[in-house]
């Protein structure tokens, strides 16, 4: 089972002034199966945050364990291994590759190992078949809507069931219905592959769906009010 | 899913930028192909043009003498010939003829054309060639056929009369005592024009390799023969047969069975094998000497042999070193003996008072015998000839002479006497004759028996004379060879020689000549006779004496030398050379053409492969965020960067294809451009398309490479990007919110600007290549130091604001030029090294100087030599007459020359025996004035002030492992023979004899007149190039009003010679021509590039509106119409146009305008023109292509752009 540290990040950024502190001493724990919400208001840092997690940006400062293992450490061959086997990334804009089918998007990660083995083909036509898009595995990322679109994203980013699961505003570009279709499926399936999940969002809707609650406020993480 | 679906599914999906790709790459591609295809054309037109000329004609023999044309049928008539060869020809051959078309009967010659190739042949010689060029009827006696050049030149129609100069068909050498200097041209007169054939096929035909249309006239080889008296042989026994040609020829052609330049690889050894010529053909003769008592006709019972022998004599009067040693070895060992006859104008005793006084303080002439033979005899035959009354040997050693008895008593000489021979030195300089004398002492007196009745019978046939009492061993007039002219007189007043008989002849010597015609009257020893009368350059030997002992047979010792010319290894001048072979190795050429436009086309490629990189990276960054969520999903870089480095191979590789089909045009317009605009490069038009399939393998490979390299480059600039930004669609980094000041920058931008300055500096005190090498490095350093001041202004610039005063747009287009200070500086880079480039290079083009010229306002070149020495007023007189008088400011200089290959830049083909002048004393001591104009130098091996002063000084250097010293025209040396090492550097030329000459370069001329030949020292020519006589290239030097009167002069007086003047400023002007075409073609070739290059620039451009979109969408919002972003668009594009060609302009005249000024360089006005239209053009161009991102600007959609940003 996974399990997440995060221990006293920080990340800043040099400008011609004094240097821009993005995250400061930011701590944060979870096990597998949890899952946490991050709000704040934008440009607070939350997508940095998200990002030093997922392995996509380096914090000036602290470190990140994963299951005990510090990803930093790792050269950058082994760094792209262990984010396509153990994080999975859902972004606000789908970010699908348009030239690929609904398939062949879900499988994206799999092309990091060569040709995907049969079972992890048959995972995927498991994958989008929970998220409603058995009917659709040929169709481009044009033919879908912004739903559907998302719900691709969301089979992908557990292609190779990831024991992290990091949602970047999954529902900003969505309308309600869809929005809520997309966090209920997200967390259905968190739950169901023992992942743990951190959600940044601006949705508090979305946010009381998660188990915790977390604001990010002048580079701090906090607790949020209730 | 896989890599490769990946990869498939993109090319598909992303096509537009991928077909754009793909044509960039299309056009790297097609110009690399096109330019080797270009090198294809050149090497196959060559080849062609040589196969062309040649027909089937492989082997050629061509000789300095004549032999027999039933020679041909002898070696054809060989076993297995036929399946060698197709057939053989003798044919009469003079490469440098000279054809006057005639005017009406009692005018002199209308027009006139020397240096001609004429061919007198049989009907059958046309048949070596393609039927193009075949006159309908081969000439009959006494009419011609021209080809079209020649017709041209001549004005010369069918109907018309034409007359032939050609060089008699005399052995003796020249420039040898008895060489006639004067009467060595024969005229063919009235020989009417039959037809005019077109320079194809054979009517083109030639020895020397040149792409040049030769001028041509062949007749029938019996209307050559009869005039040059070669339509005998000689001998009765050597007859033609009956329909066959008969006579005498100088060349024989050997056809092969194949046109296409496919040989039997046995067939040199083969021809060897089979050629077999007689003692005759090489130039000698075999008499049968023998004399008894009595007389074979007297009708005696027994009769005393008083000797008998073979005499061996040659047609050239004395055998060169190696017909010596073959003589030697044929005969050294049945006895036969060296023998060198002389003629000695006077042989006379000088008086005991004088004897010990110097010959030259003599008081009063003694009496003497005019105009006697003398022999030199080696120990062997003195011991055998020269005895006393009582049958003992005289003795004879270096110092001592024995005369025959009527000498002895013509001078009442006694043994002890000093006896004083006066002699013309061997060898004639222009002509001249230097008398010297030799003084001997007697030693012996050997009987002469007087004939009862003297000599008798016709020339042609001699009667012996007739003895009443036993003649002696040196009653031998065979002693002396034959001589056309003299030994075949019935009296000695009767004597055709070539130099002024100016002694007085009495009854006596007539008596003497009637009784014993050229018995030697005096002896001497042969070591001290070829020390007086031998020389290296001539030979040693008049004849070889060989004991007619055990019935050996005439025919027996003509095979045995024969066999001995074989067993040595020696042709004797008799020797095939593989023409077609060696003419096809030389078609591979001396300029790489492939080479030379691969990098006249540099611009074209640099400028497709940037915007290959430009449009794949704009097709990269508009994938940015593909490439994010590859890296995000668990692709490591390097996986992503193989799929996009191998999509883009892909598409280089179908762009390839397009682009080895679009390298066939591009050539074909290359070709265009050569046969036309270019011309000046390949001197003729004369190219076709040629193409071999390996060509457009390696141009396909080499372009999909470089393109592939190119993608890869581009993709790794991704490494730089975080997964972030990416995922962000952004494709760089944005550098941070910092532009940290680099003071490096700077420090370097002055640095180069220090350089510059110093660079300009060393300019003014350096001198040719070196000054111009200054110059254009110091404009390189100005160029790049302000490319590092525009770079560090649009960083800087950055920071200031955009909406203060009035020029709000200039400043804004300013700021987005600012918005990526690298790329702008980059842009404005490309733009400012092509314009400076072309520019720059502009300033080398290349007018005739003074010192090109080395002063001399006209070159001339005669058909056949000229042996009085036109250097000297006396000499000029002699040749052209008073008139000469009335130029005495006029300088010429005569040189000699070897004939061979042209190798200037005007032959394309690559030279294997470069032709060769000799430079005589007069010219070096010509150039030992300072005051003079001297010719240009590149490098020189002075060692000293005087060679320093006066470089010719250098070919008269000894080199002590015997190299020959020569001079060369630095672009000679550089490109015809690949000297790259210039002065110093050895090289070696083998002649078609074999001979192996090692040259030494001792000076490079530069861009001089005397380009394509090696000059070497007179001294060293006449050693290296014995039978070459006289002088047939001249320099000359006369005021610029007297110049056509002059040529005049010189052409009409010099007419039988084939005197042939030209401006030397317009020959050099032919000369510079081809480097000038080829910067011609740089620069219209880097306009091209430049214009492509301008497509590049709006790409980047499109990239940077893409890249804004949201901006520029914001200033919409804020009222900007569409016509104003659209403006700010393009003037941000006119910015770095003129930023680019700007900088390169303003770096190109700090390179060039000091040059000019210190008069080394010049632009002409027209050029000037011309580049600034080219500059313009690209302006327009530009500013067109910039139209695009304007287009891209108009269409981008405002809510779109405003929601992605």
């Amino acid at each position: 089972m996974a399990e997440l540290v995060v221990e006293n990040v920080s990340k800043q950024y040099a400008t011609r002034g004094e240097p821009l502190v993005v995250l400061r001493d930011v701590s944060l724990s979870l096990a597998a199966g949890e899952n946490v919400a991050i709000l704040g208001p934008s440009g607070s840092g939350k997508s940095t945050l998200l990002h030093i997690i997922g392995t996509l940006d380096t914090p000036t400062s602290g470190r990140v364990l994963l299951d005990g293992q510090d990803p930093f450490e790792l050269d950058e061959r082994r760094l792209a291994h262990f984010r396509n086997r153990n994080v999975g990334y859902v972004f606000q804009d789908h970010h699908l590759l348009p030239q690929l089918s609904v398939l062949e998007n879900v499988l994206i990660p799999a092309v990091a190992e060569g040709r995907p083995s049969r079972e992890v083909v048959e995972r995927a036509h498991d994958l989008l078949a929970r998220v409603g898009l058995a009917d659709r595995l040929d169709h481009r990322p044009a033919e879908l809507s912004g739903g559907e679109r998302e719900r691709v994203a969301v089979a992908r980013a557990l292609i190779h069931q990831p024991g992290l699961l990091l949602a970047d505003e999954p529902t900003g570009n969505l309308d309600r219905t869809s929005a809520d279709t997309v966090s209920r499926l997200l967390l259905e399936l968190q739950r169901q592959e023992r992942a743990i999940l951190i959600v940044v969002t601006h949705s508090l809707e979305l946010a009381r769906m998660l188990q915790r609650q977390l604001d990010l406020d002048d580079g701090r993480l906090v607790a949020r009010e209730a | 899913m896989t890599a490769w679906r990946f990869v498939v599914c993109s090319l598909r999906y992303h096509w537009r930028i991928n077909l754009a790709v793909a044509l960039g790459v299309a056009a790297a591609t097609a110009v690399l192909t096109g330019a080797l295809l270009v090198g294809d054309s050149v090497r196959g037109s060559l080849r062609q043009l040589t196969l062309e000329r040649l027909g089937l004609i492989e082997q050629v023999l061509v000789a300095d003498r004549y032999f027999r044309v039933q020679l041909a049928d002898e070696l054809a008539a060989s076993p297995g010939f036929d399946e060698s060869f197709a057939g053989v020809q003798a044919v009469l051959l003079f490469p440098s003829a000279t054809v006057e078309r005639m005017g009406e009967p009692g005018q002199p010659a209308t027009e006139r054309a020397a240096g001609v190739l004429v061919v007198g042949s049989t009907p059958q010689f046309w048949q070596l060639g393609t039927a193009e060029g075949r006159p309908r009827v081969p000439p009959g006696e006494q009419e011609i056929v021209l080809n079209q050049p020649l017709a041209e030149e001549l004005r010369a129609s069918v109907g018309d009369l034409v007359a032939l100069r050609l060089p008699k068909a005399t052995e003796v050498h020249a420039e040898s005592v008895l060489g006639d200097k004067q009467d060595r041209i024969r005229g063919i007169t009235q020989l009417r024009v039959i037809e005019i054939i077109p320079a194809r096929g054979l009517g083109r035909f030639s020895l020397q390799p040149r792409q040049t249309t030769p001028r041509n006239a062949f007749v029938s080889l019996r209307t050559l023969q009869e005039p040059l008296e070669l339509d005998e042989v000689g001998e009765p026994g050597d007859a033609s047969e009956p329909g066959s040609a008969g006579g005498k020829a100088n060349c024989l052609l050997v056809a092969g069975k194949s046109l296409d330049g496919r040989f039997d690889p046995r067939a040199d050894q083969r021809l060897a094998d089979w050629f077999r010529p007689r003692l005759q053909d090489y130039g000698f003769r075999l008499k049968h000497v023998r004399q008894t008592f009595p007389g074979e006709t007297d009708q005696q019972a027994v009769a005393e042999t008083i000797f008998d022998y073979y005499s061996l004599s040659t047609d050239q009067l004395l055998f060169t070193p190696e017909a010596e040693r073959v003589a030697a070895a044929a005969y050294g060992p049945l006895g036969g003996q060296p023998l060198l006859t002389y003629l000695a104008n006077a042989i006379g005793k000088v008086p005991a008072a004088d004897a010990a006084a110097p010959p030259e303080a003599a008081p009063e002439a003694p009496p003497e015998i005019p105009y006697s033979m003398i022999a030199a005899v080696n120990e062997a035959t003195a011991a055998e000839l020269l005895r006393d009354e009582q049958g003992r040997p005289i003795p004879l050693d270096d110092q001592s002479l024995v005369l025959n008895s009527w000498a002895a008593d013509k001078l009442e000489a006694q043994v002890g006497d000093t006896i004083r021979v006066t002699y013309f030195e061997p060898e004639t300089t222009h002509g001249q004759y230097v008398e010297r004398t030799a003084d001997f002492t007697l030693s012996g007196i050997v009987r002469l028996t007087e004939p009862d009745k003297p000599f008798s019978g016709n020339r042609r046939n001699p009667r012996p004379p007739v003895y009443g009492t036993t003649p002696t061993m040196v009653n031998d007039p065979d002693l002396t060879p034959e001589v056309d002219g003299v030994t075949d007189q019935d009296s000695i007043e009767s004597w055709d020689v070539p130099f002024p008989m100016t002694r007085s002849l009495r009854p006596v010597d007539d008596q003497y000549w009637k009784n014993h015609r050229t018995t030697p009257k005096a002896f001497v020893s042969l070591a001290r006779g070829q020390q007086l009368w031998g020389t290296p350059r001539f030979g040693q030997v008049t004849s070889f004496r060989i004991p007619a002992a055990g019935g050996v047979s005439a025919d027996e010792l003509a095979d045995r030398f024969v066999e001995q010319v074989r067993q040595q290894g020696s042709h004797l001048g008799l020797t095939f050379q593989p023409l077609k072979r060696q003419a096809l190795e030389a078609s591979a050429g001396t300029t790489p053409f492939d080479g030379l436009f691969l990098g006249l086309s540099l611009f074209i490629i640099a400028a497709a492969l940037m915007l290959v990189a430009l449009l794949f990276r704009l097709g990269v960054e508009q994938r940015a965020r593909e490439v994010g969520i590859l890296l995000a999903v668990g692709l490591a870089r390097r996986q992503v960067a193989g799929l996009w480095v191998l999509e883009g191979l892909l598409v280089a590789a179908l762009g390839g294809v397009l682009g080895v089909a679009a390298g066939v045009g591009y050539s074909w317009l290359m070709l265009a451009g050569l046969q036309s605009w270019w011309v000046g490069a390949i001197v003729t038009p004369f190219l076709q398309f040629h193409w071999q399939p390996s060509t457009l393998l390696i141009g396909y490979v080499l372009g999909v490479l470089v393109s592939a390299v190119t993608i890869a480059w581009t993709v790794g600039q991704l490494r730089r990007v975080s997964t972030r930004r990416l995922l962000g669609g952004q494709a760089q980094e944005s550098g941070g919110l910092v532009h940290r000041r680099q003071p490096l920058v700077w420090l370097a931008a002055l640095g180069l600007l220090l350089a510059a300055l110093a660079l300009g500096t060393a300019a003014l005190f350096a001198g040719g290549e070196t000054q111009a090498g200054c110059f254009v490095g110091a404009g390189a350093s100005l160029l790049t130091s302000l490319l590092l001041v525009i770079w560090g202004r649009l960083r800087g610039g950055s920071r200031g604001t955009a909406s203060v005063g009035g020029l709000v747009s200039l400043k804004l287009a300013m700021r987005s030029a600012a918005r990526n200070p690298a790329r702008s500086t980059l842009t404005i880079g490309l733009i400012a090294f092509a314009s400076f480039l072309i520019v720059a290079m502009s300033s080398f083009q290349l007018a005739p100087t003074t010192s090109g010229v080395g002063g001399f306002n006209l070159v001339a070149e005669s058909g056949q030599p000229v042996f009085d020495d036109l250097a000297t007023p006396a000499g000029r007189a002699r040749l052209l007459g008073n008139e000469a008088e009335q130029s005495p400011d006029v300088t010429i200089l005569p040189l000699r020359l070897q004939p061979g290959d042209d190798a200037s830049c005007n032959n394309l083909y690559r030279p294997s025996q470069p032709r060769v002048l000799g430079v005589g004393p007069a010219m070096m001591a010509y150039f030992d004035n300072a005051e003079v104009p001297h010719f240009a130098w590149a490098a020189t091996d002075a060692r000293d002030d005087r060679e320093g002063a006066n470089p010719w000084r250098l070919l008269d250097r000894p080199l002590e492992d015997g190299a020959i010293p020569v001079i060369l025209d630095k672009d000679t040396a550089m490109w015809s023979l690949r000297l790259y090492w210039g002065v110093g550097e050895t090289f070696q030329v083998t002649y078609d004899d074999g001979t192996q000459l090692t040259f030494r370069v001792v000076g490079l001329l530069s861009k001089s007149v005397l380009q394509g030949n090696l000059l070497i020292g007179e001294r060293h020519f006449v050693e290296r190039f014995p039978r070459v006589a006289g002088y047939r290239y001249f320099l000359v030097r006369s005021p610029a009003d007297e110049e056509p009167r002059v040529v005049s002069l010189l052409e009409s007086r010099l007419r039988d010679e084939g005197f042939d003047a030209m401006s030397s400023y317009r020959l050099l002007e032919s000369l510079l021509a081809v480097q000038n075409t080829y910067l011609r073609t740089f620069r219209s070739l880097g306009a091209l590039g430049l214009l492509l290059g301008t497509f590049g620039l709006a790409t980047v451009q499109l990239r940077g509106v893409l890249e804004r979109r949201g901006e520029l969408a914001l200033l919409r919002t804020t009222g900007f119409r569409r016509r104003r972003l659209a403006g700010l668009v393009l003037l941000e594009n006119l910015l770095l146009l003129l930023g680019g060609l700007g900088t390169g302009v303003l770096a190109a005249l700090v390179a060039v305008l000091p040059h000019m000024l210190l008069g080394a360089a010049s632009i002409p006005a027209s050029l000037l023109v011309e580049l600034a239209a080219t500059l313009a053009l690209v302006l327009v161009v530009g500013l067109v292509t910039g139209m695009a991102a304007v287009r891209a600007t108009l269409r981008a959609p405002l809510l779109e752009a405003l929601r992605q940003d």
